[in-house]
């Protein structure tokens, strides 16, 4: 059995793989405790290989994407971080060699650790860690059990908060106004949200703030990787055609709410995409290469308390883009990299049962928080599912008088319609929710954002 | 040497007896298992770490030999493993040591026709508990104040945890760790057996001398072991010696009292009905179903789990279905292992929650699982 990180959230939960995941109860953060998500990591179908929609060997995909590299200028290189650090290092020479950095999207940022959650006294919450990122839960719950008064500020009632205020979709920038004290503020950094994150940073002392991420490595990839692009901009520079091609290191563009985004990549000359499982990216990518699975790449992470912890793997990952950079002449390989990723992080070996220190600035965002318009909003519940593209749960949330005031029967669906159309979907009622709001764990094809303003008349 | 027969027994390899827990005498079998081709594969736990133990399945006598040691820091249950093997070789056979719930696990598949109880050796452990790891370095930073990492040594001895690095030794009382909340898991404070009965053999330290270990033979599987490994020249046995016996028994006997003692502690009753629910209701509601506790369960065996196919996540229950049936199917079944406790995410003490109602039930039929092959009183249902 190897020694892996689950690639679920950027929680950092260890666990053995042999061919099932196995708990591995000395792992610091998890104490091999993993979550609905951790115990599925292995269920996906592997891509494979392939060039303008025809399976091909490997090799043939990487002398494709060398030959598109060199002819293509205005690459855009993106990586959100569901690779190692040493992959990730990999994917900024190649880069570089084609005098571009790599895009993470999401800003870097390291802030409080798992210990200051178990020892708080007072914490404010901006996530449901029972849907998020599961294994946060147990150590606010240890510190709820230790006296904690826990607030939450979200989409609907917490069971583990002792004051929970419901966020209205049409009065975010309320947010402006708490008063955080000296209280241990827990919210994400995630590619969708930043606005709202930047908004919670902004107000608060770094070190009080517990700031989780979606990926296996975000907080190791946003230290490795200097582009500064959001999301949204590579969208927009792809549209303005400022962006002709775009190679996409293990990140699926696809979680963006706003699916008609998608379709400015048939605007570009060339989509290369290196990963490992089939979705509907890959099915649209012109390349495809395929490295190892998300959990079975040799190297390091970093979880979102900045931890080093190691994953056992295979390098094939890596060995792709070596491939791919000796055409221009570079020369790279695994130990160099390990060996660079270590001297960057200013430490000689990993241990995962030390916190290193680390002097970050937090760059701060132009943008101002936004209130959505409407009287009714359906909501993304951020899940390491959703982040993957699988769809876990195929119901929303609601509340009992939305289902009263809706007259819905039992078996009926609830409707739904936005201003990119209607949907009907099922439905659980669930008294922690307020009447304006529906919660969403997938994504729905009527969602223009993580909060889209919706009515329940029938179109 | 026969059936019934206490010996005390060592390896006759210097180093591995040097290696071992005890002697190195549960290696040796092991080995000698594999040598003389009673058994295909060995199940035992690698050391990474005095807080890092593998399960792994092997037949290679080195790696074998590689896994010498007691790991108290590694609450793993081997059971699920030797389903495992059972699964992917039906006529084959398998050896490895077993500590009590481990062996108690085993024959609860056995008679789920899981495991084949002829074709696998049980070498039991004694066992007076289990910790977790990481809870265990936080003691040793705070109570012992030691460096985890450089601890070589852990060994329980008069009552006393000891851990030793290579500078010095610490012993604090198991009485005071246990209070401040550290030390064994709490499913093994109350745990009620401490020498495996029920395997082939039950090896220990307890009457042992320096590098030996006290060994009862158990069963006929255990005796043919026993003679393998003596007959390929990898052990050497003496009669244990009387006073080692009284030492075994009476240790054994303390051990139990001390148990009963936490078991009252843990599990004082809620009489009143209404509070028994709502503890429950209360209890579960963290649940985010993961279904880790019904993975690593060591006696649940369904191969469609009902607990999983009837539980529909749209249910708004306060208990899930999932954990409904889960009480009930365990209610004659459940060891009190703790395994479900240890890897459940949201804390829940799901140990305490199952033994509360299977303790009921189990005495009520008179039945303690695991123990024996006596069938399941829910399989007497009709
Ligand atoms: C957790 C634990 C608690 C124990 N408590 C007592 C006690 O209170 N009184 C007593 O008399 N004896 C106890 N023992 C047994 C004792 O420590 C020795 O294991 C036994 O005497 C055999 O020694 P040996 O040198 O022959 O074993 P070895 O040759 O060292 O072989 C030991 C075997 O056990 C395996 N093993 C190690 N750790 C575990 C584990 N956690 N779970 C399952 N298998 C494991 C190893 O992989 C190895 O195969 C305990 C053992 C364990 C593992
Ligand atoms: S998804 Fe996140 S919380 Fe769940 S096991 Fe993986 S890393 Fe841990
Ligand atoms: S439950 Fe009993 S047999 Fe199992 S590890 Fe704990 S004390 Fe040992
Ligand atoms: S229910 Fe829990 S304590 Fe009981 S046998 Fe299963 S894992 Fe062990
Ligand atoms: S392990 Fe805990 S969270 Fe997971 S299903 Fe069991 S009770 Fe629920």
């Amino acid at each position: 059995m190897k020694k892996i990180v689950c690639y679920g959230c950027n929680l950092g939960c260890g666990l053995y793989f042999g061919d099932v995941p196995y708990f591995r109860k000395n792992s610091p953060v998890n104490s091999g405790k993993i979550c609905r998500f951790g115990m599925k990591i292995h269920r996906y179908e592997k891509v494979l290989p392939k060039v303008d929609g025809k399976n091909v060997e490997l090799d043939d995909a990487i002398a494709a994407a060398a030959k598109k590299l060199a002819d293509v200028k205005e690459m855009a290189f993106v990586s959100f971080g569901d690779v190692t650090c040493e992959e990730q290092l990999a994917f900024n020479k190649l880069a570089e060699a084609f005098e571009s950095d790599v895009h993470t999207c999401i800003p870097r940022f390291i802030g409080a650790n798992i210990e200051k959650i178990r020892q708080s006294k007072e914490i404010i919450t901006f996530i449901d860690p029972y849907t998020s990122y599961p294994l946060i839960l147990r150590h606010m719950l240890h510190a709820k059990k230790n006296g904690a008064k826990i607030t939450s500020y979200y989409w609907k009632k917490l069971r583990i908060a002792d004051e929970s205020v419901i966020l209205n979709p049409a009065e975010i920038d309320k947010i402006k106004s708490i008063n955080f004290g000296d209280s241990l503020v827990i919210t994400d950094l995630n590619p969708l949200n930043l606005d709202f994150s930047n908004e919670i940073i902004k107000s608060c002392n770094a070190e009080n703030i517990v700031c989780l991420k979606p990926f296996l490595n975000s907080t190791g990839a946003s230290l490795i990787s200097d582009g500064e692009k959001s999301i949204y901009q590579i969208f927009e520079e792809i549209k303005e055609k400022k962006i002709k091609g775009l190679y996409l290191l293990e990140s699926d563009l696809g979680i963006v709410p706003d699916d008609t985004l998608m379709a400015a990549l048939d605007e570009l000359e060339v989509l290369i995409v290196q990963q490992s499982m089939r979705n509907a990216l890959s099915d649209r990518a012109d390349i495809v290469l395929c490295g190892d699975r998300k959990f079975e790449g040799k190297g390091t992470v970093l979880n979102f308390e900045g931890r080093v912890l190691e994953n056992e793997g295979g390098t094939e990952g890596i060995k792709i883009l070596t491939d791919i950079l000796k055409s221009v002449g570079e020369e790279i390989n695994y130990d160099k990299m390990h060996a660079e990723v270590l001297s960057k992080l200013g430490i000689n070996e990993i241990d995962e049962y030390i916190v290193p220190k680390y002097d970050i600035k937090y760059k701060q965002r132009e943008a101002e928080i936004k209130n959505y318009e409407g009287d009714a909003h359906l909501v993304y519940a951020y899940n390491p599912f959703m982040w993957n593209n699988v769809i876990d749960r195929d119901f929303v949330e609601i509340s009992p008088s939305l289902v009263e005031s809706l007259n819905l029967h039992k078996d009926e669906l609830l409707k739904m319609t936005s201003s990119k159309g209607s949907v009907a979907v099922k439905y659980k009622i669930n008294n922690a929710m307020p009447d304006n709001i529906v919660l969403s764990p997938m994504k729905l094809p009527i969602s223009t954002d993580i909060v889209t303003p919706v009515n329940f008349k029938e179109p | 040497m026969k059936i019934g027969d206490c010996v005390v027994a060592w390896s006759k390899d210097e180093e591995l007896r040097k290696m071992g827990a005890s002697g190195g005498l549960v290696t040796s079998l092991l080995v000698g298992a594999l040598e003389t081709e009673l058994v295909d594969e060995v199940i035992a736990l690698r050391k990474i770490s005095e807080f890092e133990g593998v399960p792994i399945r092997t037949s290679d006598t080195d790696e074998a030999i590689r896994s010498a040691g007691s790991l108290h820091a590694a609450p793993i249950n081997l059971t699920k493993f030797a389903v495992r093997f059972f699964e992917e070789h039906p006529d084959g056979a398998i050896a490895l040591p077993v500590k009590p719930c481990d062996c108690r696990g085993i024959i609860e598949q056995a008679k789920r026709r899981k495991i084949d109880m002829d074709r696998i050796y049980l070498i039991g452990l004694n066992c007076g508990g289990t910790m977790d790891p990481i809870t265990t370095m936080e003691m040793l930073e705070k109570m012992y104040e030691m460096d985890p990492k450089k601890i070589v040594e852990e060994e329980i001895l008069k009552g006393k945890l000891i851990f030793k690095t290579e500078e010095e030794e610490k012993a604090i009382s198991i009485d005071e760790v246990e209070e401040a909340g550290y030390g064994r898991r709490e499913s093994c404070r109350y745990c009620g057996i401490n020498i495996p009965m029920m395997a082939d053999l039950a090896c220990g330290n307890w009457g042992a001398g320096e590098d030996e270990t006290f060994v009862e033979i158990l069963t006929e599987k255990g005796l043919r072991l026993m003679k393998s490994a003596v007959d390929h020249g990898l052990i050497e046995t003496a009669p244990a010696p009387e006073k080692g016996i009284k030492i075994r028994e009476k240790t054994n006997s303390v051990m139990e009292n001390v148990a009963k003692t936490w078991y009252e502690k843990v599990f004082v009753p809620i009489e009143d009905r209404s509070e028994r629910m709502k503890y429950y209701m209360d209890a579960m509601e963290d649940c985010i179903d993961c279904e880790a506790c019904k993975y690593v369960c060591p006696v649940c065996s369904c191969d469609e789990s009902k607990c999983i196919g009837f539980y529909d996540p749209m249910d708004s229950h306060k208990i899930s279905i999932y954990h409904l049936i889960r009480l009930l199917h365990l209610a004659d079944s459940c060891i009190g292992c703790g395994q479900c406790t240890d890897v459940c995410p949201a804390e829940i003490p799901l140990t305490i929650l199952h033994k509360r109602v299977a303790d009921r039930i189990q005495a009520k039929y008179d039945y303690i699982p695991g123990i024996d092959m006596k069938t399941p009183p829910f399989f007497e249902v009709e």
